[in-house]
């Protein structure tokens, strides 16, 4: 009896065969890098405010350490933002009449609270504790990069749960003295790291938790 | 879900004997429903799985993606001013008080941000040594009640307050004359000074003071023996023989916490441990715990108190002949006279170590014979302090009413309370107000009073409002607000000032100003307020002389007067004894859908109260529980569902009061029966010869006890005290054979909790601490129906022995952490793990809600969301979350943490200190609360820990060993201790 389908059919349902399965393994390998890459995280995307605070000028020019104003990432697990009042306790009396503060002075007289837009944002099913990372050796450029170069801040690390995991895994890479926490200039060879990190980690019992709860409540 | 014939052994007695229910021991259907009751797994509208699924079936494909999109932006909005002190982020804990009954409880109040988010006991305060019980903890949901009235209104319409404090000055007139206030009683010292200043200005206005509950009884009877109006004060701690004659000291009575505490502490005392004989009609948490339960008729317990007084007088010198001579003569008391006689050889055994105490409510009569008995033993372990409280006697409802009929209230301002709802239905309250002129309702609701009012004011809670008040023991307890008034509410002192015509003065001014006025000084006065307490104002303990002339001539009257007459009851009416439950109280707490979703300690009824009676009358009356009788006292008839319990008397029917409310826009709207429609002002707690009446209908109740069936094993185990410990015990030396392997060698911390069931009372205060800590919802009366109910830790209750006087024992029960869990290995998405210290953890965001860990789970600990409980939250709502823990949304399953939250902060606390982790001591929700500290938590690697020396109890044993899942958390045997003697 004569074969139904030309064997051309043949070369078609193998070609088909190799392009879906290459799909299956291909289309799940992309969308896991789409979810990493910053379209998704949103990496290195200024962020706008509403009143342009430069961290160059008041880090880099002024001299301003980072828990001058977010002083809850020492105490706390949330670092915040600055309450009007700090703002207003220099600018009250330096640059008085600037335009660029017109939102500052506003808040004040009205007591209305500014509305900052969050850079860097977790989860809500994230609990991270901010007083446990800057107490215990984790610089605030660790996670929030060079701010203190940024006109206007934006997300410097992925922020996923496996860039997270990288640093609880091997927390020597990342680790530096407590009195260099807000410090800027701190950029050590990869060697000197990681002599130091090991250091840390003996000295301090550094055991970041890799657990699910650790972090999952 | 219907199953073949029932194992053997169910109802037969093997085993352990004990049984969830009446229906389990009968060998009925409560097994074979398995774990959920038919229908558990449908969905309300009746749409069955197979066609969800078929048409889910693209949306489930696609759900997957929702990971990849990025939540919306967020923003971040600090203070202008930031206080000082506060660090957000970090939670501030204040001393504070609640008031009940006019009586203070210690609390502290964890605040976040601004807003109080948890209640905790105040370990300064000597009435609750840092626990609390069911009440406190739910007051927070109370506070964020959207049923709460937050406008003011004057004939329907919205006015300021500037208008009703010239409406109030107006009403007051030049002296008062005409102006009725009806209040709550009180123990606040300002609010005495407040009066005293209102009676002078307005010298024609009088007070009433409403209460539900008078506590006249126990002043008249001491007035008669002791010559001054004293209110009693047993302190269980050291006793060694108590007696009970009805009341429920551990659980509802004034003062609980203190008490459970003391009786706890006299339960372990390894020389002398307690041993306690309670005789009541209706089962409560005191009488389940006790050695010797003797089920009385309330009407018999004078007689019984008598006959107990007659054999102890005997050997009392100084007791004059006319009180034997009035005691000789006494009917035969409604229990074996061997038991009568072992019980009073026990009590002159312990002389100053018995006591005997009697149910706050008792009639005057019992009570006398109380104080009678406790001289007659020469007990130390009670005194004597003379009331503490403004009003509370008893209930001016009754002269007010009668006041308003004789058209002298022109003006009547009810502040609190809600008498329209609360009074005895034979006061018809409604129409005497209409009397009034002019009807001024100060409430935190919009409920009968305020229906029945022209002005509504909305009330302050404890919890916004500046004041003080004292303990149960006199001791000054101060009262801050931890948020500012969030319904406008305003505060009685506000009101009076408003009526005086003052200017307005913060409440913060208003209350230094008073203690100024009192000799305190700034620094003390801060003291004082941030400690919560001022130590050592406790009022002293009198322990006077009784009167045995005058105890003489008492008996003898109510001899005379029939009091201990033993006849029965006519055939076919019975006792009904009216109580305020454990969860809403007299009904104020109504609104609060945690507590009416708690299970009732003893009934385990939910969303509802019925009709307790004893299985004996059951099967007289030919009725099952949730059929409705008609009970009729003779004035009025009431329809309510019949539910059996077993340990009720033959002779009593026992229905709570506070439910049926009628106007209610909260969560007591159409609950329950209005059971004060029964109630008569000169009957108020036992209205006798009730006939009852079976109908045809059905109430399904919303109870929590025939769910979740455990088969018959040893689970609570309670064995007495002269009894070797049950073999179950013995058995668990040797961990059975597992496929899974060993964990290795363990670092510290290991967290791991024991529970002692010889402490536990069951009165479910960790039950509504864990609620109020883990943001558990609450998901309504038909979904309790369908088991469907969300508490992680639940209070199970077993009984033993017949079904007219069992033993019970209570079992808090919630995820034992097993180290060889097994419900992890059977999760397809790793969503529930065991961490390395000792935790079986629970990763919300991982599950897909399989519930294949729920099915494997031995304890059956594991709840699911089967719907969004939290999507009808509001902004009001979520003020009452705790943001340490996530909010879970629908398909999730979730289970008790061990407070992993807390656990973590300690954690991190530890950590920052330079410390190794654990090293900070770390409390569970559970824990914390117990007021008889039955829960112990720590670090089991650490032999010094109190956990690790539970452990080594020779008592110590885990629930259903035998399933190889190695739990963490361990029980107590209960140790009973009963009389050698008693048959």
């Amino acid at each position: 009896m004569a074969p139904l389908f030309p064997r051309w059919t043949d070369s078609i349902l193998r070609a088909v065969l190799i392009l879906v399965g290459l799909l299956v393994v291909l289309l799940p390998c992309l969308a896991m890098a789409l979810v990493r890459s910053p379209y998704i995280t949103h990496q290195h995307e200024p962020i706008e405010q509403p009143i342009a605070f430069d961290h160059r000028h008041h880090v880099l020019d002024d001299g301003i350490d980072c828990r001058f104003c977010h002083g809850g990432a020492y105490r706390s697990a949330s670092a915040g933002v600055p309450a009007t009042a700090v703002c207003m306790g220099c600018h009250a009396q330096i640059w008085p009449d600037s335009p660029a503060l017109a939102g500052v002075r506003e808040s004040w007289r009205t007591n209305t609270p500014i509305v900052w837009n969050r850079v860097t944002t977790l989860p809500d099913f994230v609990y991270f504790d901010h007083h446990a990372h800057v107490n215990r050796g984790v610089g605030c450029s660790e996670c929030h990069g060079q701010v203190e170069h940024m006109a206007r801040v934006e997300k410097a690390m992925p922020m996923t749960m496996d860039w997270c995991l990288g640093c609880h895994r091997q927390p020597a890479q990342h680790l530096r003295p407590a009195d260099r926490i807000t410090d800027g200039s701190w950029h050590p060879s990869a060697e000197s790291q990681r002599v130091l990190g090991a250091m840390l980690v003996a000295t301090m019992h550094i055991s970041p938790p890799t657990t699910c709860s650790g972090c999952h409540r | 879900m219907q199953s073949g014939p029932p194992p053997a052994g169910v109802g037969s007695g093997t085993g352990t004997g004990a049984w969830r229910s009446l229906a389990e021991r009968n060998g009925l259907a409560a097994w074979q429903r398995g774990e959920f009751a038919p229908g558990a797994d449908m969905a309300p509208d009746a749409l069955t799985r197979r066609a969800f699924l078929s048409r889910a079936a693209a949306s489930l494909a696609l759900a997957g993606l929702s990971g990849c999109i990025a939540k919306p932006a967020q923003q971040i909005v600090p203070y202008v001013r930031q206080p000082p002190e506060l660090v957000p982020g970090v939670a501030q804990f204040y001393a504070s008080s609640l008031v009940r009954d006019g009586y203070a409880s210690g609390i502290l109040v964890e605040t976040h941000e601004g807003r109080p988010t948890k209640i905790e006991g105040n370990p300064d305060h000597p009435a609750s040594l840092g626990s609390s019980g069911v009440l406190e903890q739910a007051a927070i949901l109370d506070l964020y009640d959207p049923a709460r009235d937050g406008s003011i209104r004057s004939a329907a319409q919205p006015v300021s307050w500037r208008e009703a404090r010239q409406a109030l000055a107006q009403a007051a007139g030049g002296d008062g004359a005409g102006l009725h206030l009806l209040l709550e009683p009180s123990s606040s010292p300002s609010l005495a000074l407040h009066l005293a200043e209102v009676r002078e200005r307005l010298p024609r206005a009088v007070v009433h003071w409403h209460t539900t509950a008078g506590h006249g009884a126990e002043l008249d009877a001491t007035q008669r023996l002791m010559n001054q109006p004293l209110l009693a004060h047993p302190d269980l701690t050291h006793v060694q023989v108590g007696v009970a004659l009805g009341g429920d000291p551990l659980a509802t009575d004034r003062d609980s916490v203190r008490q459970a505490r003391a009786w706890a502490h006299s339960r372990r005392d390894a020389l002398h441990p307690s041993r306690w004989y309670v005789l009541e009609a209706s089962p409560s948490c005191t009488g389940f715990s006790a050695d010797h339960r003797i089920i009385v008729d309330d009407r018999f317990l004078p007689l019984v108190a008598a006959a107990l007084l007659a054999k102890l007088i005997a050997s009392v010198p100084g007791v004059p002949a006319e009180l034997h001579q009035a005691l000789a003569h006494l009917p035969p008391a409604p229990i074996p006279a061997a038991h009568l006689e072992l019980i009073a050889d026990d009590l002159r055994r312990a002389g100053p170590h018995a006591l005997v105490t009697v149910g706050a409510h008792a009639p005057m009569a019992l009570q006398a014979l109380a104080v009678a008995l406790n001289a007659a033993l020469g007990s130390e372990q009670i005194g004597y302090r003379p009331s503490v409280l403004l009003g509370g006697e008893r209930d001016g409802l009754p002269e007010l009413v009668r006041l308003l009929h004789a058209g002298a209230v022109k003006q009547l301002v009810v502040v609190g309370a809600n008498p329209l709802f609360t009074s005895p239905g034979d006061l018809d309250t409604a129409v005497a107000f209409r009397a009034a002129g002019q009807r001024f309702r100060v409430g935190l609701r919009a409920d009968e009073t305020a229906a029945a009012c022209d002005w509504f004011i909305p009330l302050a809670h404890d919890l916004e409002s500046w004041g003080d008040a004292r303990s149960v023991d006199g001791t000054i307890t101060w009262q801050q607000p931890t948020i500012d008034p969030l319904f406008a509410g305003r505060t009685l002192a506000e009101i009076l000032d408003a009526l005086m015509a003052r200017d307005e003065r913060p409440g913060h001014l208003l209350l230094r100003e008073r203690w100024r006025s009192r000799g305190m000084g700034d620094a003390e006065y801060r003291a004082a307020i941030q400690r919560g307490c001022l130590v050592g104002s406790a009022t002293p303990l009198l322990r006077p002389a009784v009167d045995w002339r005058e105890a003489a001539q008492l008996v003898r009257e109510l001899s005379e007067g029939g009091t201990f007459a033993a006849a029965p009851a006519a055939t076919g009416s019975w006792d009904l004894s009216l109580y305020r439950d454990g969860k809403i109280h007299d009904g104020r707490y109504g609104d609060n859908p945690w507590l009416q979703e708690l299970p009732d300690a003893i009934t385990k009824l939910t969303w509802d109260n019925a009709l307790l009676i004893a299985p004996a009358l059951a099967d007289t009356l030919g009725v099952r529980t949730g059929q409705l009788v008609a009970v009729d006292s003779g004035a009025t008839t009431l329809r309510v569902p019949v539910l059996v319990q077993p340990g009720q008397s033959p002779g009593t029917v026992s229905l709570a009061l506070g439910y049926g409310r009628r106007v209610s826009r909260g969560a007591a709207h159409e609950v329950g029966v209005d059971a004060y429609a029964l109630r008569t002002s000169a009957q108020p707690w036992l209205v006798r010869g009730v006939r009852l009446t079976v109908l045809a209908e059905h109430r399904d109740l919303a109870l929590t006890q025939e769910h979740w069936a455990m088969e018959e094993r040893p689970v609570a185990l309670s064995v007495a005290r002269d009894q070797p410990l049950p073999p179950a015990i013995a058995d668990q030396a040797h961990a059975p054979l597992s496929l899974r392997p060993d964990q290795g060698p363990l670092s510290s911390p290991q967290w791991g909790m024991v529970v002692d069931l010889g402490s536990c009372t069951g009165c479910n205060a960790c039950v509504t601490a864990c609620q109020a800590e883990n943001n558990i919802p609450v998901v309504g009366r038909e979904e309790v129906l369908r088991s469907r109910e969300m508490h992680w830790l639940r209070v199970d209750r077993y009984y033993r022995g017949s079904c007219a006087a069992p033993e019970a024992i209570s079992q808090p029960m919630m995820c034992q952490h097993c180290e060889k869990a097994p419900c992890e290995y059977v999760c397809p998405t790793y969503a529930t793990t065991h961490s390395p210290d000792g935790l079986n953890e629970m990763t919300y965001n991982r599950c897909v809600g399989t519930r294949f860990c729920s099915n494997n789970c031995p304890y059956k600990v594991r709840r699911f969301n089967w719907f969004n409980y939290h999507q009808s939250s509001t902004p009001l709502t979520r003020m009452a979350m705790n943001p340490d823990v996530t909010v879970r949304a629908r398909g999730v399953m979730e289970k008790c943490t061990y407070c992993v939250q807390r656990i973590r902060a300690g954690d991190i606390s530890s950590r920052i200190a330079g410390q190794a982790p654990g090293t900070q001591p770390v409390v569970t929700a559970c824990q914390q609360a117990c007021p008889s500290q039955a829960i112990v938590f720590g670090n089991i690697l650490d032999a010094s820990s109190a956990v690790a020396r539970a452990r080594a109890s020779p008592r110590a044993y885990a629930v259903l060993a035998d399933s190889g899942a190695q739990p963490r958390t361990r029980y107590l045997a209960r140790i009973t201790n009963p009389n050698p003697a008693w048959a």
